[in-house]
C-alpha cells in the first residue's frame, strides 16, 4: 500500500529530516513510526499526505507515484488518507456533527446522505448524543474521537495518526488505541507514529524506528498472547465500511 | 441542498458574513457610498447632456434690426448669414410680425385694454442653426460669428441662446472630471475594505481551512464561500445604491416640482448604466476578495 525508496527529504537550510529512508507498509497493516523529536515522523507523514516533496527517491501509494502527482491531483489522494493529530485539529466554530461532516461536504454529498453517515459514524464511536456539541466542550477523549471520525468519514484506505495519544491521558491512550486497531482490522493500512514507548511496548506492532532521519530499525509484531490487542476499555466502534 | 453546488457555497458565504457583521457592513457601505456616488454623477451627466441635445436641437440667433432699416440691407444681411455653413434657414420678420408674436408670448390678461402700439415690434431675422452644433468647438465659433454680427451697420441687437448652453458644458466638463475622480477613489475604498473584510475571514478561518486542505478539499472549494461573500458585499452595496439614486431621484424631482412649479422630464439612468451598477457592484467586490484571497490559500 505505501512503498518509500531511497527517500530523502532536504530542507534550503540544508538539514536532512530524511535519509535514505526505504520501507514498505502493506495493505491492511498497522504499524508504529517512532523516534525522538526531531527524528523526522512527522516529516514522513507530510510527505505521505503531499504536504512537502520529497527531494531524492519516490514513494508510492496504491501503486501510484506520488512524486510525479500534479499539485489539482492531491487533494483527490489525500481523500483517500485518514489523518488524527495529537491536537484533534477540530473547527472550534463547528459543531461535532459539522466537523465530521466537513470531509464529506467536500466530495459534493447530497445533505440528507451526509446527514445518515455522519449520525452513524457518531453513533459508532459512541458520540451520537454529542453531535450538537461544540468542541470545547467536550474532553480530550472525545475530541480525539470526533478527529477520528472526520478522518473515516471517506472510508479511508490508509489512515495516520500524528501522535494520537500525546494529549491523553494511559486510560484514553489505550481507548483511541483500540479504536485505531479496530479500524485496521477493518481493513485500512495504519501507521501510528508516537514515541510513547509503553504504547509501544503494550501493542507490539511492528514498529519503525527513525533517528536523525535515518530508518534504524524495523521491528517485527510481537505475537503476545498475554498482550490484549484491544478491549481493556469498551471500544464503541461499529464498521464504518458498513454505513457506506 | 447538495454541498458543492452554488446554493451551497452562498450558505457558506453568509455564514462567513454573520461570523464578522460590523466588517461585512462597512463593506457594504463603502460600496453603497462609491455605487451611489457613481450613480449620482452618472445622472447628473446623462441628464446635462440630455438638455445640452435638447438646447442644441432648438438653438437659434435672433438678429434684431433697427426700425429704419431698408430693404436691400435686409437682403445683403440675408444672403451674408445664409452663407454660414451652420444656418439651416433664414426667416425675415417685419415689425408687425415681430409684434404679432410677442403678443402670443405675453399673458392674454396683460393686454387687456393694452394699446397694440405698445406691444414692441421690429425687424427681426430668425436663423435656424444645426442640431449638430451643440459640438462644443463649433458652438465658440458660432459665439465668435454672432458677436461679429453685432458689430454689422443697422444691427441693434443680436441674442443667441448660446450662454446656457456653455454653461451646461462648464457644468459637464465639472461633473465627468468630479465624478471621475471621486468615484475612482471611492471605489479603490470600497475595494480596500473588502479585500480587509475577506483577508480577516481568511485569516480567522485559517484553522479550517488547513484542515480542508488535509482532508481533501480543492482549492476551488476553499476558495469559492471566500469569493461569494466579496461578491455578494458588492451585490448588496449595489442594491442599497440602486434604492439610494432611486429615492433621491424621487425626492429631488418632487422638491423642483412643489418649490420652483417647474415640471421638469428627469430621466434617472438609462437602462445601461443601472445595468452597470448592479453588475459593477458584485464585480469589485469579487475582484476584491479575489486579490485577498489570491496567496493567502495554497494548497
Amino acid at each position: 500500500m505505501i512503498q518509500l525508496y531511497d527517500v530523502t527529504k532536504r530542507y534550503p537550510n540544508g538539514v536532512d529530516a530524511l535519509r535514505d529512508v526505504s520501507l514498505r507498509v502493506r495493505e491492511g497493516e498497522i504499524v508504529f513510526l517512532t523516534g525522538a523529536s526531531g527524528a523526522g515522523k512527522s516529516t514522513l507523514l507530510r510527505l505521505l499526505l503531499v504536504m512537502e516533496r520529497v527531494t531524492e527517491g519516490q514513494i508510492l501509494i496504491g501503486g501510484r507515484n506520488i512524486h510525479v502527482l500534479r499539485d489539482a491531483s492531491v487533494p483527490f489522494l489525500r481523500r483517500n488518507i485518514g489523518l488524527v493529530f495529537q491536537d484533534f485539529k477540530l473547527v472550534a466554530t463547528r459543531s461535532v456533527f459539522e466537523n465530521v461532516a466537513i470531509a464529506m461536504e467536500i466530495l459534493s454529498l447530497p445533505r440528507p446522505e451526509i446527514e445518515r453517515r455522519v449520525m452513524e459514524l457518531l453513533e459508532g464511536l459512541g458520540l451520537g448524543d454529542r453531535a450538537d456539541v461544540m468542541p470545547a466542550d467536550l474532553s480530550g477523549g472525545e475530541q480525539q474521537r470526533v478527529a477520528i471520525a472526520r478522518a473515516l468519514a471517506n472510508e479511508p484506505a490508509i489512515l495516520l495518526a500524528d501522535e494520537p495519544t500525546g494529549n491523553l491521558d494511559p486510560t484514553l491512550s489505550m481507548e483511541i488505541m483500540d479504536l485505531l486497531l479496530e479500524v485496521n482490522r477493518q481493513g485500512a493500512s495504519v501507521i501510528v507514529a508516537t514515541h510513547d514507548t509503553a504504547i509501544i511496548e503494550r501493542y507490539g506492532l511492528r514498529t519503525l524506528v527513525l533517528e536523525d532521519g535515518r530508518l534504524i530499525a524495523d521491528r517485527p509484531r510481537v505475537e503476545r498472547a498475554s498482550t490484549p490487542l484491544r478491549a481493556t476499555v469498551p471500544v464503541p466502534i461499529r464498521s464504518y465500511r458498513e454505513g457506506a | 441542498m447538495k454541498t458543492g453546488q452554488p446554493v451551497y457555497f452562498v450558505h457558506q458565504a453568509i455564514r462567513l458574513a454573520r461570523s464578522s457583521p460590523w466588517l461585512t457592513t462597512i463593506s457594504v457601505f463603502t460600496i453603497a457610498v462609491a455605487l451611489s456616488l457613481m450613480g449620482l454623477f452618472a445622472m447628473a451627466f446623462f441628464n446635462a447632456n440630455e438638455m445640452i441635445g435638447d438646447l442644441g436641437a432648438s438653438l437659434r440667433i435672433s438678429i434684431y434690426l433697427d426700425d429704419d432699416i431698408g430693404a436691400p440691407q435686409i437682403e445683403a444681411l440675408e444672403m451674408r448669414v445664409r452663407a454660414h455653413p451652420g444656418v439651416t434657414s433664414v426667416r425675415s420678420l417685419s415689425p408687425d410680425e415681430d409684434r404679432q408674436r410677442n403678443r402670443r408670448l405675453l399673458d392674454p390678461k396683460l393686454l387687456e385694454g393694452l394699446d397694440e402700439a405698445a406691444i414692441p415690434g421690429q425687424p427681426v431675422l430668425e436663423l435656424e442653426l444645426d442640431a449638430e452644433l451643440a459640438a462644443r468647438s463649433d458652438l465658440e465659433e458660432l459665439i465668435v460669428w454672432a458677436g461679429e454680427l453685432e458689430g454689422v451697420e443697422s444691427v441693434e441687437d443680436v441674442q443667441f441662446g448660446a450662454e446656457k448652453l456653455r454653461l451646461l458644458f462648464a457644468i459637464v466638463e465639472i461633473v465627468r472630471t468630479v465624478g471621475l475622480v471621486l468615484s475612482a477613489v471611492l471605489l479603490a475604498s470600497a475595494m480596500f475594505f473588502v479585500f480587509v473584510t475577506i483577508r480577516l475571514a481568511v485569516f480567522s478561518r485559517r484553522d479550517e481551512i488547513e484542515i480542508l486542505h488535509l482532508v481533501g478539499a480543492t482549492p476551488r472549494f476553499i476558495r469559492l464561500p471566500f469569493l461569494v461573500e466579496g461578491a455578494l458585499q458588492g451585490l448588496v452595496g449595489a442594491l442599497v445604491a440602486m434604492l439610494f439614486i432611486g429615492g433621491l431621484h424621487l425626492e429631488l424631482r418632487s422638491l423642483i416640482r412643489d418649490f420652483y412649479m417647474l415640471n421638469v422630464s428627469w430621466s434617472l439612468l438609462p437602462p445601461g448604466m443601472v445595468l452597470w451598477l448592479i453588475v459593477g457592484g458584485p464585480a469589485v467586490g469579487l475582484l476584491a476578495s479575489g486579490l485577498s484571497i489570491g496567496r493567502y490559500l495554497k494548497v
